[in-house]
């Protein structure tokens, strides 16, 4: 056989994976309402399937870009001349990694919708795939300019979806959201900027970012603008307060979306964006924002203990999880454990979160509560249902064999390479871990059948009325029927993916290693010696 | 130059239409105009016409003139629908507003003083006019005098301003004016004091702090119609014009004369509009307030002077003006008689109308600069201009500014999507209505996504 050159991404999949959301959700509008879900659905599948293809011709041994060492699908084309913002963009490893738990994730969070009604569901379905393409278009983007217009426009739909679809208080809440994250954001356009006017002939591509040799007291500026946008986002200790209420309030696919990916953009943009451009200034703060993730870990895990609210417990369990990923990522180490950790932890919190609130998503419509008092003896009724749930809780406090095992195995060694009590305190979030979601279980699961959740006899299967039932205290009483078909399908893959990255964490490791290597590198070599 | 001409004929020839009663061919007459006037206007890019030393059609003029004929193409599509109940008076109407275009073309091609004067007061006496529109309504006939006053006021500033000036050059062309601040060394305090005059009377016109008091009133006084025109045409020829003279003429002596000046009103302007967005509860108030801190928004690009400062200004007010024609058109249909719409009757809106809706969310995100709308490249068009010229403290006050105007633009769109309310009566438009929307919202995306098709135009 002739030497064929080994397959490459073409630009035309990468386009195509940034575009075809967009253009999906448009023609959602123009459909007819109730057809809205199913088109949804199907576009979410195409999505997933023009992944599975772009994962197929992902060279991961390429070594020739042009640009970061397997960086391909690259498409760059002028876009605003008048100050050099290039249509510039492209996947290496990391990318395509992030790509892949967006539009693997988004149809299971359409389908996790699959039994309620929402009012102006072709709206709803719109927002959630221009949320879909905003999200590739962040993973994807080589333009600093290019990815703050997607990172922006990521927040409108999630506004919009809690916004028109939210629980209680919403106006107030998505507002103080919206707030908080624009202006970390508004900072980080001056960051971006001020980087943009130090490029020689004013560039905002990736590799003229990474070929900057910035003083070491500017850095630390940029680092700040940076550093504060990233931090609302994830979000690390001092700046989390617009997140409980939000991932409260949401309708749960919207607190989907929020915690399994949106999130994700920050710790990946930390990656991308701000670790190697001002490496003096994350060495010099790398301390300072590991204690702060430590910080995070440990006080979201007290809360955590003491709430009384099914979705509240997972959204500050998620403050706890996201603050371990940063402070391992933070820890630089060379072996690569901590980006490493970083990227399959993120992976693995992705895939766990959107199960627990999907279990939310059911306990809420069959029972119209998740306040732990009114819960208990579900499994009695539901076995399937206690059982997958059962297996995402084991996931989400990191048991041996299931994804978040190994994510939080290589973070806690490598915090403990890095310092002794720092790997400590944060081995505490396994422990806490361990005593929140337990209790969760134990108490919505296990023990006395409320009231709410005593069967009739001889109902079988889900009456209609009770799914649109979202509202607390109009649920449908002394009813809980198991998963049905449609909440099956959302489970099993997310069984599926926990169980199959707990065996084989080896794919993310394969994908993302030429990458890390990569970043790693580059921080090392734009080290700028202090003067 | 011809548009100039064409552009007066149309205005007469509005007026005589509508004295012999020929209302129906009075629009058709009026679009075609202005069409005309828009190819006659592009087909002079890149020639450069002077004219007794008195115009200079340069691309600057150009690409201004466009804008506004299309802002003002736009405005009077709405006047079809404005003036729906009242059409005795509509040709009147189009009339007075061809003549604020013809003094806004002038205000923003002169290469002399003189009719930098002239094109102010053509501008502003048709306004005044406009503004009291509404003769049975006491709070249009209370806008009208307080513009013509403050209006005079400003007049006077200039004027004086202009008298100095032609007192120490012996010349009103701006060449000359020019010259003279580049060859002199020692420039007598008389000349800096034109300079200031001139800026205080010019800031008058834009509405910036301090001289914007009249802005509110008169804002929610005029019909939303002329509200609409003050806040587009008017404040776009009045920055275009402001430019044209302090880069051409006062750009060398910025330092030690009005650049701090201007910085402090920048700052205050941003500031305050903002601030005041905030408080208040009548959507034309706060639409008047936004205006002012756009007004700030604007001066950023006069303090950095360099060679992007003419492109920034003019997407900048592109992009300002295709969102506050939509935003107006919107409250347009919400005002009910008595010409006031406090913001949370848009409760309900989302039900009622979509399309209206679509239009507020796409215009009030544009004002508040959220990409990727026209706004948001507006925006970060003038803090890149700003931060090149090493503006960084200012450019920081105006990321604050606008972090407070999302508060306040967010509160219309909050209210449209609150839908417990009784259902309202349907929200009736017009075609014409229906497609100076459609069209502001597309311009609006548009212009985000695509902001190369404009950016670069006033050129050098």
């Amino acid at each position: 056989m002739a030497n064929h050159p080994p397959p490459v991404l073409s630009p035309a999949i990468s386009v195509a994976l940034l575009v075809f959301p967009f253009i999906a959700g448009l023609l959602i509008l123009m459909l007819p309402s109730k057809f809205a879900k199913r088109a949804a659905f199907i576009a979410t599948l195409i999505q997933a399937a023009l992944t599975g293809y772009a994962i197929y011709a992902f060279n991961i041994n390429m070594r020739n870009s042009p640009l970061m060492v397997n960086e391909q699908g690259i498409v760059n084309m002028p876009w605003i001349t008048q100050f050099g913002a290039r249509f510039f963009i492209g996947l290496d490893g990391i990318s395509m990694l992030m790509v892949i738990l967006t539009n693997f994730l988004l149809p299971l969070i359409v389908l996790s919708t699959w039994n309620r009604e929402f009012q102006r569901s072709k709206l709803f379905y719109f927002l959630v795939l221009m949320m879909q393409g905003a999200l590739v278009g962040v993973f994807v983007s080589l333009d600093a300019f290019l990815y703050y217009i997607f990172w922006e426009l990521a927040l409108i739909p999630i506004y919009f979806i809690i916004l028109l679809w939210g629980g209680e208080n919403r106006v107030r809440i998505t507002f103080k959201f919206f707030i908080y994250t624009l202006s970390g954001s508004l900072l980080m356009l001056a960051g971006i900027i001020w980087l943009y006017l130090q490029t020689p002939g004013g560039s905002f591509g990736v590799d003229a970012f990474y070929a900057l040799r910035i003083d070491p007291a500017a850095q630390r500026w940029v680092f700040w603008a940076f550093f504060l946008a990233f931090a609302i986002k994830i979000p690390l200790l001092p700046f989390h307060s617009w997140q409980p209420d939000t991932y409260f309030t949401a309708p749960n696919a919207g607190t989907m979306l929020l915690s399994g990916i949106m999130l994700k953009m920050g710790i990946y943009s930390m990656m991308r964006w701000m670790i190697p451009v001002v490496p003096n200034a994350v060495l010099a703060y790398r301390d300072m924002v590991i204690i702060l993730c430590i910080a995070g870990i440990v006080y979201a895990s007290w809360i955590a203990m003491t709430q009384k609210d099914l979705k509240r417990i997972f959204a500050w369990s998620s403050i706890a999880h996201v603050g371990l990923i940063t402070a391992g990522l933070f820890t630089l180490s060379e072996s690569r454990t901590g980006f490493q950790g970083a990227l399959i932890q993120m992976i693995a919190h992705g895939t766990n979160v959107v199960g627990l609130f999907f279990v939310v998503e059911i306990i809420q419509s069959r029972m119209g509560t998740t306040e732990l008092d009114k819960l208990g003896g579900i499994r009695q009724k539901a076995p399937v249902f206690a059982s997958v749930f059962m297996v995402i809780t084991f996931a989400s406090i990191a048991l041996p064999l299931t994804n978040s095992f190994i994510g939080e195995f290589l973070l806690l060694n490598t915090l403990y390479e890095y310092s002794y009590w720092f790997a400590a305190i944060a081995g505490l979030t396994i422990v806490a871990g361990a005593v929140y979601m337990l209790r969760a279980y134990k108490v919505s699961m296990l023990g006395e059948s409320s009231q709410l959740s005593i069967i009739k006899d001889g109902v079988v299967g889900i009456p209609a009325e009770s799914h649109s039932a979202a509202v607390p205290g109009q649920g449908r009483q002394g009813y809980f029927a198991d998963l049905s078909t449609s909440e099956k399908l959302v489970f099993f893959p997310i069984v599926g993916l926990i169980v199959f990255f707990g065996i084989y964490p080896q794919f993310i490791f394969n994908l993302t290693d030429e990458s890390v290597k990569y970043l790693l590198s580059e921080i090392t070599k734009h080290l700028v010696p202090t003067s | 130059m011809s548009t100039l001409v064409l552009l007066s004929l149309l205005g007469f020839l509005v007026l005589f239409l509508g004295a012999y009663g020929m209302k129906k061919i009075l629009l058709p007459v009026v679009i075609t105009g202005l069409a005309a006037a828009f190819v006659l206007n592009a087909m002079d890019w890149n020639t450069t016409i002077t004219w007794f030393n008195m115009m200079l059609y340069d691309n600057y003029a150009v690409s201004f003139t466009g804008l506004m004929i299309v802002v003002v193409l736009m405005i009077m599509l709405l006047a079809t629908y404005h003036f729906r109940n009242e059409d005795s008076q509509i040709a009147d109407i189009y009339a007075l507003m061809i003549f604020v275009l013809t003094g806004a073309l002038v205000m923003v091609s002169y290469s002399s003083l003189v009719m930098l004067f002239i094109g102010i007061e053509i501008l502003s006496i048709a306004l005044y006019i406009l503004a009291g529109s509404r003769r049975m309504n006491l709070s249009s006939n209370e806008a009208a005098l307080k513009y013509f006053l403050m209006g005079a006021f400003s007049s006077g500033f200039l004027l004086f301003g202009i008298a100095l000036m032609f007192g120490v050059t012996n010349s009103f062309d701006l060449a000359v004016i020019s010259d003279y601040v580049n060859d002199t060394d020692e420039i007598p305090v008389i000349f800096h004091t034109g300079v200031i005059l001139i800026m205080i009377g010019l800031s008058f016109k834009i509405g910036v702090v301090p001289f914007h008091f009249w802005t509110p009133d008169v804002y929610q006084g005029s019909p939303v119609l002329i509200t609409a025109f003050m806040a587009t045409v008017v404040k776009t020829a009045g920055i275009a014009a402001f430019y044209r003279l302090y880069d051409t003429c006062f750009s060398a002596i910025a330092e030690n004369s009005w650049y701090q000046i201007l910085w402090v009103i920048c700052a205050a302007t941003i500031l305050l509009g903002n601030i005041s967005g905030v408080l208040q509860n009548e959507t034309k108030r706060m639409l008047a307030w936004s205006s002012v801190a756009h007004a700030g928004y604007l001066l950023l690009p006069m303090l950095a002077l360099n060679e992007l400062s003419a492109s920034a200004i003019f997407y900048y007010s592109a992009a300002y003006s295709f969102a506050s024609v939509t935003s107006f058109a919107v409250v347009m249909s919400l005002c009910g008689v008595n010409n006031e719409l406090p913001i949370d009757q848009f409760k309900g809106l989302s039900k009622n109308n979509p399309l209206l809706t679509f239009a507020l969310v796409i215009s009030m995100f544009s004002l508040a600069g959220i990409p990727p709308l026209a706004g948001f490249f507006a925006k970060y068009f003038i803090f890149v201009n700003a931060m090149r010229a090493n503006l960084n403290i200012i450019v920081i006050i105006a990321i604050v500014g606008s972090l407070i105007g999302i508060y306040y633009y967010f509160r219309p769109v909050v209210y449209a999507f609150n839908n417990d309310v009784p259902p309202l009566e349907k929200i009736r438009t017009n075609l014409a209505f229906n497609i100076v929307v459609i069209a502001g919202i597309m311009i609006t995306l548009i212009l985000g996504v695509f902001p190369d098709l404009v950016s670069g135009l006033p050129g050098n």
